[in-house]
């Protein structure tokens, strides 16, 4: 099976949600972006995600149950995080992220981890 | 390429072309800095408006202020921005109240590439001559690191000076947010600086050409910059002549061994009311008589004093002015820096020349200077005037009535070629006066002073008075001879 090109994007910020489509449509990837969790077990039930980028700026703790839907479905994810803060490191990790990013993104980093990720499931 | 061939850009203000020494140099990029409300964008404005009326095309990228705020700040300084494209890269309105605000990725990042583009783009499609790029500092923030700032600027200037264009941008310099790096990148630095209440212009850096260094005067009218630029003397040359000036009283130019030589600069010093100014007023009148020019910068009294002045000494002051030969002046010193009077002694020089100038005074003309180098600022303007042949006479005014003698008060008679003194002394209980030539570099003169009257008849002067000791002192003794003064 050839890995699936498709991301699922969830972030908060409307206006940080476009950058990233930008972003990643001019990357080549086909993204399916969110602004809040409803919908998001359907949306996972619906599309073949290869990725996710999880913007937790703006949730809640339940963001991490979500993380873990993630993780039991095989679906490798990235955890944005608006500031430096170790716990949220450590809690992203232990919840199965591949990796924790702290905003500002650097956008060559963002792309190449992205197809490291996405290319090998 | 030999400088001569350099081509020149015309600023759209002429003072500056002067201290640029015919513009800026096409295809180069110059840095305006200063403070806010410096006249940054002014100047900016008056470029790009210069370019306008040559017929080139033009363009403004704003950062900062609205395309409209622009045109509406231009139409005050009577500046048409018709003929100019805009590229407004100002944050519109709209960015404030649906809060597009976000953080995933940092601004450099996510303006640079729309800017960038939208300024390839538009330059491509205007193909400006002229850029005015207002300000530069507002792309600092959109770089991530101080390396990559200059290596962006340093291109944009290097993309617009290849696609033909003469670039001036401005920048925002203070002490917590230097612009060395601009600094460093520009061909050419225009300094804004307020001093007080004057605005001031120095050119800093100027690649490839001369330019007039120091500091100018300007202002900012409804005609929006006007600049001043400092004399400077050796710009102009002219022989001092062997003619002279006659003050058409027999003892005076007797004493003078014949008169003022031309071209030179005569200071008449002496104490409040002992009559320099009616004593400087009878070179005036023989300027006149003989058909030559004179202007009278008076600082001090108003035209109509002087009229009334010349009236009482029956000088035909009036009737001279109405022939064109005397020009009375009232100059009012507060409203005047130094350059800017100089600026109008210039044009009144070469606008209908003179022979005679008289400034009345140096304490008035300080006021103009307003604690800055009186003496830096006289000599060049009165070096300017000799040079262009012009006698000059300065009023001088002591403040001490009697006493002990001094020249002036202000270290300026090093400036003066020749100088006349007036003093008053106490003979007998009257109050009377005295003249006397303390100095003449061009010829001799005579040692002993003489009385001077001032009657309704006009000035008189009187026999030397070789019979007096101590008249400097003011108190003068008898000599062994006859004091030599009307009894």
């Amino acid at each position: 099976m050839t890995p699936s090109n498709l991301i699922l994007l969830v972030d908060h910020n409307a206006r940080n949600l476009e950058l990233l489509e930008d972003f990643l449509h001019k990357q080549g990837y086909q993204v399916q972006s969110m602004a809040g969790l409803d919908g998001f077990e359907g949306a996972l039930d619906d599309h073949d995600v290869g990725l996710a980028l999880i913007d937790i700026s703006g949730f809640d703790r339940s963001i991490w149950e979500y993380c873990q839907m993630l993780t039991e479905r095989d679906i490798p994810f990235i955890v944005i995080s608006p500031k430096q803060v170790s716990h949220i490191r450590e809690e992203g990790r232990q919840h199965g992220a591949k990796d924790v990013l702290i905003k500002p993104l650097a956008a060559q980093e963002l792309a190449s981890l992205i197809k490291s990720l996405i290319g090998h499931d | 390429m030999s400088k001569r061939q350099l081509e020149r850009k015309r600023t759209g203000v002429l003072g500056l072309d002067e201290v640029l020494n015919g513009g800026f140099i096409a295809g180069r990029s110059y840095l305006v800095r200063g403070g806010p409300g410096t006249g940054k964008t002014t100047l900016g404005m008056h470029f790009l408006c210069e370019g306008a009326v040559e017929g080139e095309e033009t363009l403004f990228i704003n950062l900062g202020e609205s395309q409209e705020q622009l045109r509406i700040s231009a139409a005050l300084l009577n500046l048409n921005l018709d003929g100019v494209h805009f590229l407004d890269l100002s944050p519109d309105p709209a960015y404030f109240s649906t809060s597009q605000s976000y953080d995933v990725f940092s601004p450099a990042d996510v303006e640079r590439e729309p800017i960038t583009r939208q300024i390839t783009e538009t330059v491509a499609r205007v193909k400006p001559k002229r850029v005015f790029i207002d300000t530069v500092t507002h792309l600092r923030y959109l770089s991530s690191d101080p390396l990559e700032f200059r290596k962006q600027i340093h291109s944009l200037l290097r993309y617009l000076a290849e696609n033909g264009a003469t670039v001036l941008f401005t920048s925002e310099g203070s002490a917590a947010d230097p612009d060395d790096d601009l600094q460093y990148m520009s061909d050419g630095i225009v300094d804004f600086i307020r001093y007080s209440n004057k605005r001031i212009l120095e050119v800093t850096k100027f690649r490839s050409s001369d330019f007039k260094s120091g500091l100018h005067s300007m202002t900012i009218t409804e005609q929006g910059i006007e600049v001043f630029p400092k004399l400077m003397p050796e710009d102009n040359k002219a022989l001092i002549g062997d003619d002279l000036m006659t003050s058409g009283i027999a003892e005076l130019d007797e004493m003078l061994y014949g008169g003022l030589e031309r071209g030179t600069i005569t200071i008449i010093s002496g104490p409040s009311g002992v009559g320099k100014t009616t004593l400087a007023l009878q070179f005036m009148d023989q300027a006149a008589e003989r058909g030559e020019h004179s202007l009278i910068y008076s600082f001090e009294e108003s035209v109509e004093t002087i009229l009334r002045r010349g009236a009482g000494l029956k000088l035909p002051i009036s009737a001279l002015q109405e022939r064109g030969t005397l020009q009375l002046l009232a100059v009012e010193p507060l409203l005047y820096s130094a350059d800017e009077f100089s600026h109008r002694v210039r044009k009144d020089i070469e606008a209908q020349g003179a022979a005679l100038v008289l400034l009345d005074s140096v304490s008035g003309y300080s006021l103009s200077i307003r604690g800055e180098d009186l003496v830096t600022h006289l000599h060049s303007l009165v070096k300017y005037l000799q040079n262009r042949g012009v006698t000059v006479i300065l009023i001088n005014e002591i403040q001490d009535v009697i006493g002990e003698f001094q020249v002036t008060e202000v270290g300026i008679s090093y400036i003066a070629d020749t100088v006349i003194f007036l003093r008053y002394l106490e003979y007998r209980g009257e109050l009377r006066r005295a003249i006397g030539v303390l100095k003449k570099r061009l010829s001799d003169f005579e040692k002993t002073l003489r009385e001077f009257q001032i009657t309704s008849d006009g000035v008189k002067v009187g026999k030397p008075l070789a019979g007096l000791r101590g008249i400097l002192m003011g108190v003068p003794e008898w000599g062994d001879k006859d004091a030599g003064l009307e009894s």
